[in-house]
Order: structure tokens, then C-alpha cells, then sequence
């Protein structure tokens, strides 16, 4: 369940719902390619006398698969999902929001993910970044200051929640 | 973090410092050491899948090989034989007849020279990387020895590799502008590249340049040294970004990615990644852009309107998310048909791995994928500091803004406040004022 305190929010592993399916998805597909794998490594071996150079291609090929069903598991398990507040905190900025904001004279939309869910490019951005980060636990109409050398003033114009 | 960034801008020094030998040969455009190394670092990382030596350590061998030029320059084997400048016709004539025959030898001063110039590589590399953390600071300077001397296996092959590239672009220079003399330079490569697979490769530059006229079998070795040639036009492809914001001489593909791989290595150490991986992500990020060319995430709300360019690039990239969406998946689309289509002679298991490396990068699978595809952000602001510092007029503003958005890497972030610092430092005072 998700803690409604912002403190705490880093280092965990948020999810989405959707982010989560996507994951249990890819992970029941890699596990049906390392059955793939496993039968190839027994043809190859049947097949050839001199399998050195290839061998180790595949060897390393199942190590990074095996890295990967590993690094999904571990995800899967520690992950907390992330959840739609409950109705009377939606006018706070929490995980999962999508906030609407203006930003030195223009206007963009940041939905707040976990990192493992964040893609910039299509307006996911991470609970760690600066300014996810930053903008978390304020409300509508809050300008947020990001700090650095160069100060950006975010306002808050809209919050909503998807899911 | 200070010495790794000091380190950083002066690796960068390479992006600008033009090959000496090419230059002596009036070579138009010539490449510049990061140039070199980036598809030597590639052609070291390909021909070993056959050698089966340390992939590894046959990478950053390459990658490091050539750090010396920051304080020194490149020399050719004609060394003090050279004018030191060719501006009279008179010059170029001596100069030309020079370049017509082999360097002379002697045996004791070749030696002697060698000797001299060993200790000043030696003397450039130490100074380079004095202040750097005991670990990475070791690793360099046993890779570099390893080159250096020659004495190991992985330097050997690694020494072979770059001068497989430097020679395979000899012949290419040949081919375009004529100006090589092609036949010392086959004399040179068939003495010098000794290693059976370094010299297939050699020979399959021979066949393709020599033989023209002739019908050619395809084997594994043409379909790499292809592979090798396509990626070489990334030498030439200037970075679009940096072009529409009127950058001077911006830096190529390859000298980003150059620049970018040394950066991903050494920040993956410091945060205990798997480094081959991360450096061979950095590597192959922008292979794709042999025939996708190089995007920007401006070039939604460009259009065709060039000419207003700088005016909108003065802002972030604000698109709205329809429009970012159709563009990105355009591009996505674009890129991967692109590195299927570059990769697709290639032996399976390479072609695979490339493919496998790039999509992690593209998709973060891996928490090497999504830490490098964060580095490259953060290089470009690295990158827009550098051109902003020689230029006060480059908007520089929007880099700040953008990248607190996209990165969220603890390490990265420590490096960012360095750069900040850093930033702080070179505007001398001078306040930031809001338009």
C-alpha cells in the first residue's frame, strides 16, 4: 500500500499497474525463451564438435537473460504499486499524478513515476528527478523553485489522477 | 568528482585535435583522434570475437590509447622531416616529395626518437590522469603500458586493431580525394599487421579497394570490414542540435560517442555497474544514425521552418503529447529499422548482441541500459557548457531546465551539481536574468 507521506518516497521501487503488467509480461516471456535456449544449447552440442567461440556467444547470451528474469524478479517483488489517493488529497501532488504546469512562459504535462517507469520524452518523469522531487506534496496553484544555478519557477495549474 | 570532470573537459580536447598525417597529405575535413578511436574502439571490439581475447579490457585499451594527444600532438613516422607549416607552394612541393617515399630509417635513431616519444606520451598520460581515484587511475595506466609496449596479448591485438583503422582510412582517403600514397601505405600495413585475423581484415580492404573492377565473394570478413566502413560516415555526420543552434565546427557522432563511452566507463565504476557493458552501450547508441540521421527532440515543432531554429531553441522542447508521441514513435521506428539494416550482414551472435545492446539502451531493460541513456543526457549539457563557455550567445538556459527533468541517477545527479558548479565558476559573476 501506498504511504501518502512524501518523505519517505525515495529508493523504492514504484510501479504502475500498468508498468507492472508490462514487467510480468516480459518476465513470462524470457522465461519461456530460456526454455528455447536450453534446447538449442543441447542441439548445438549434439550438432557440432567445435562449438567454442559460438558456445561462449550463447553462454553469455543466457547470462544476461538470466540477469534479467533475476533483476525483474527482485522488482516484482519489492515493488510498492502505485495507487490513486484517496478523494480528498487528489488537490496534492502525489505518485502516479499527472500535473499540469507552466513553466518560464509555457505549459507541459509531467505524469510522476518511479524511475524504472520514467520516459521523459513522453512526459513520464521520475519521482527522483529534480523536478518530480520537487514538485511532489505541493498543490494547485503552488509555484515550486528548482534549485541550481539556474532557478526554475514550476507553477501548479491542474492535478489529476488517471487510475 | 571535480578531477573526474577536469578529466572530462580535457579528454574533450581530442574531439578538435586533427590527425597530423592526414593533414600532411592536404586532406580536406581530416578526422580528429576521438574520430579514430571511436571506430577503432569498434573494429578491436568486432575482430576479437574471433581473437576470444579479454573483450573488455581489448576495449578500453583502444579507448585509451591515443589519451596522450591531449597534451602532445599526433605525430607521423616522417616526425622532424615535416615543415611545421605548409603555407607556400614551395612547402607543399617538399612536403609532397617527402610523403612520396617511405619515412627514412635508421636504426639507432628511430630508436632514440621512439625512446623520447615514448616518455613524453608517458609523461602526457601521467599528467592527464594525476588526479583521478587510485582505481580507475591503475586501470588506465595498465591498459595503457599494455599498448604501449606491446608486450601482453590484449595490447598487441589492440595496437593491431587501431592500426587496422588508421590504414583502412588511408585507403579511403585514397579513394576520395587521391592524395595517399596508397602503395607505402599497403607496403606498411602488410610489415605491420602481422595478427592472422588483423591481417584477413587487411587484406579485404585490399580486395575492396585495390580490385575494384573485380567480382568479389562475400565472406564474414567483407560483411565486417563493410559494417566498419558504414560506420565511419559517423566521423563526418555533425551533430544536428548543435547545427541549428549556429555551433562553430560542432562535434561528429563519433567524437560524442567517443567522449560519452570514456564518461559511461568511468562514472560506471565509480557506481559498481558492469563497465564492458556499459561501454559497449555507449559505443553502438548512435550507430543507428548511419541511416536515420540525427534527430532532435525540437524537430516536432521545427518542421521545416530552419530558419527559426535558434529563435525556438532558446526554450525546452515543449510538445504537446500527441504530437511527442507520433514523432517519437516515427522515430523509434526509424532507428530500428536503421541498426537492423546495418547489423544484417553481420554473423548472427554480433549482429544479435548490437541489436540486444541498442534496445536496452533505448528501452533502459538493464540498469546499465538506463544508466548510460541518462548519461547521454547529461554529456549534452556537458557538451552545451563547453560551446556556451566559448560563446555566450548559445542558449544555454534550456540545457538547465531540461535536464533536471529527465535525470534521476544519484551518481549523475552528484555530477550535475558539479557541472554546476563548474557552470558557476564561468559565468564570473554575471547573473542570470529572466526574459
Amino acid at each position: 500500500m501506498l504511504n501518502y507521506s512524501v518523505m519517505d518516497i525515495e529508493h523504492k521501487i514504484y510501479l504502475t499497474k500498468e508498468g507492472l503488467d508490462k514487467l510480468r509480461e516480459e518476465y513470462e516471456s524470457l522465461k519461456g525463451v530460456r526454455v528455447e535456449k536450453a534446447k538449442e544449447e543441447v542441439s548445438s552440442a549434439a550438432s557440432s564438435q567445435d562449438v567454442g567461440s559460438e558456445f561462449s556467444t550463447f553462454q553469455d547470451d543466457l547470462r544476461q537473460l538470466e540477469l534479467r528474469i533475476e533483476e525483474i524478479e527482485t522488482t516484482i517483488k519489492n515493488h510498492t504499486l502505485i495507487i490513486s489517493p484517496p478523494r480528498g488529497q487528489r488537490r496534492v501532488v502525489f505518485m502516479g499524478a499527472t500535473v499540469l504546469v507552466e513553466v518560464e512562459g509555457q505549459t507541459d504535462e509531467f505524469t510522476i513515476v518511479g524511475s524504472l517507469e520514467a520516459d521523459p520524452m513522453l512526459g513520464k518523469i521520475s519521482n527522483e528527478s529534480p523536478v518530480g522531487k520537487s514538485l511532489l506534496g505541493h498543490k494547485m496553484g503552488d509555484s515550486v523553485k528548482v534549485q541550481s544555478s539556474v532557478v526554475t519557477i514550476y507553477t501548479i495549474k491542474k492535478i489529476i489522477y488517471n487510475f | 568528482m571535480n578531477s573526474l570532470l577536469q578529466f572530462f573537459i580535457q579528454i574533450g580536447k581530442l574531439k578538435q585535435a586533427k590527425r597530423s598525417g592526414w593533414l600532411a597529405y592536404g586532406i580536406k575535413s581530416p578526422e580528429t583522434t576521438a574520430d579514430h578511436i571511436f571506430r577503432a574502439t569498434i573494429l578491436g571490439w568486432v575482430l576479437n570475437k574471433e581473437k576470444g581475447l579479454d573483450e573488455s579490457k581489448i576495449i578500453k585499451t583502444i579507448l585509451v590509447h591515443h589519451l596522450y594527444e591531449v597534451y602532445i600532438n599526433d605525430t607521423t613516422p616522417y616526425g622532424y622531416l615535416l615543415p611545421k607549416g605548409v603555407a607556400s607552394q614551395k612547402e607543399k612541393t617538399l612536403l609532397k616529395e617527402i610523403l612520396k617515399n617511405p619515412p627514412p630509417f635508421n636504426l639507432i635513431d628511430e630508436q632514440k626518437r621512439l625512446n623520447r616519444r615514448h616518455q613524453e606520451e608517458e609523461n602526457s598520460v601521467e599528467k592527464l590522469i594525476s588526479r583521478l581515484d587510485g582505481n580507475i587511475k591503475k586501470e588506465i595506466e595498465t591498459l595503457w603500458q599494455g599498448y604501449l609496449n606491446r608486450k601482453t596479448k590484449i595490447g598487441k591485438f589492440a595496437w593491431q586493431a587501431a592500426k587496422a583503422e588508421t590504414f583502412l582510412q588511408a585507403m579511403e582517403y585514397w579513394k576520395k580525394e587521391g592524395k595517399i600514397e596508397h602503395k607505402l601505405w599497403n607496403r606498411w600495413a602488410k610489415k605491420a599487421l602481422k595478427d592472422p585475423i588483423v591481417s584477413k581484415f587487411k587484406k579485404e580492404i585490399d580486395r575492396n579497394f585495390l580490385n575494384s573492377g573485380k567480382k568479389k565473394n562475400r565472406n564474414t570478413t567483407t560483411e565486417v570490414m563493410n559494417f566498419i566502413i558504414e560506420i565511419g560516415k559517423l566521423k563526418r555526420l555533425k551533430r544536428t542540435g548543435w547545427i541549428l543552434r549556429g555551433v562553430k565546427n560542432p562535434e561528429t557522432v563519433a567524437q560524442h560517442t567517443f567522449q560519452m563511452t570514456i564518461i559511461s566507463w568511468f562514472l560506471g565504476e565509480t557506481k559498481g555497474l558492469d563497465t564492458n557493458k556499459t561501454v559497449k552501450i555507449a559505443l553502438i547508441h548512435d550507430l543507428c544514425e548511419v541511416y536515420a540521421g540525427d534527430q532532435t527532440p525540437y524537430d516536432p515543432i521545427l518542421g521545416s521552418d530552419k530558419k527559426n531554429a535558434k529563435k525556438i531553441m532558446e526554450k525546452p522542447p515543449r510538445v504537446p503529447y500527441a504530437k511527442r508521441l507520433e514523432w517519437l514513435l516515427q522515430k523509434r521506428a526509424k532507428e530500428w529499422k536503421a541498426i537492423v539494416k546495418l547489423t544484417s550482414r553481420l554473423p548472427k551472435a554480433l549482429q544479435d548482441e548490437i541489436i540486444e545492446l541498442w534496445v536496452d539502451f533505448e528501452e533502459g531493460l538493464t540498469k546499465e541500459g538506463r544508466f548510460v541513456s541518462q548519461v547521454d543526457k547529461m554529456v549534452n549539457l556537458f557538451q552545451a557548457i563547453e560551446y556556451w563557455k566559448k560563446d555566450k550567445k548559445f542558449p544555454i538556459i534550456p540545457w538547465w531546465i531540461d535536464i533536471k527533468e529527465r535525470i534521476d541517477d544519484p551518481l549523475l545527479l552528484k555530477f550535475m551539481e558539479e557541472l554546476d558548479k563548474e557552470f558557476a565558476i564561468a559565468k564570473q559573476g554575471r547573473v542570470y536574468k529572466k526574459k
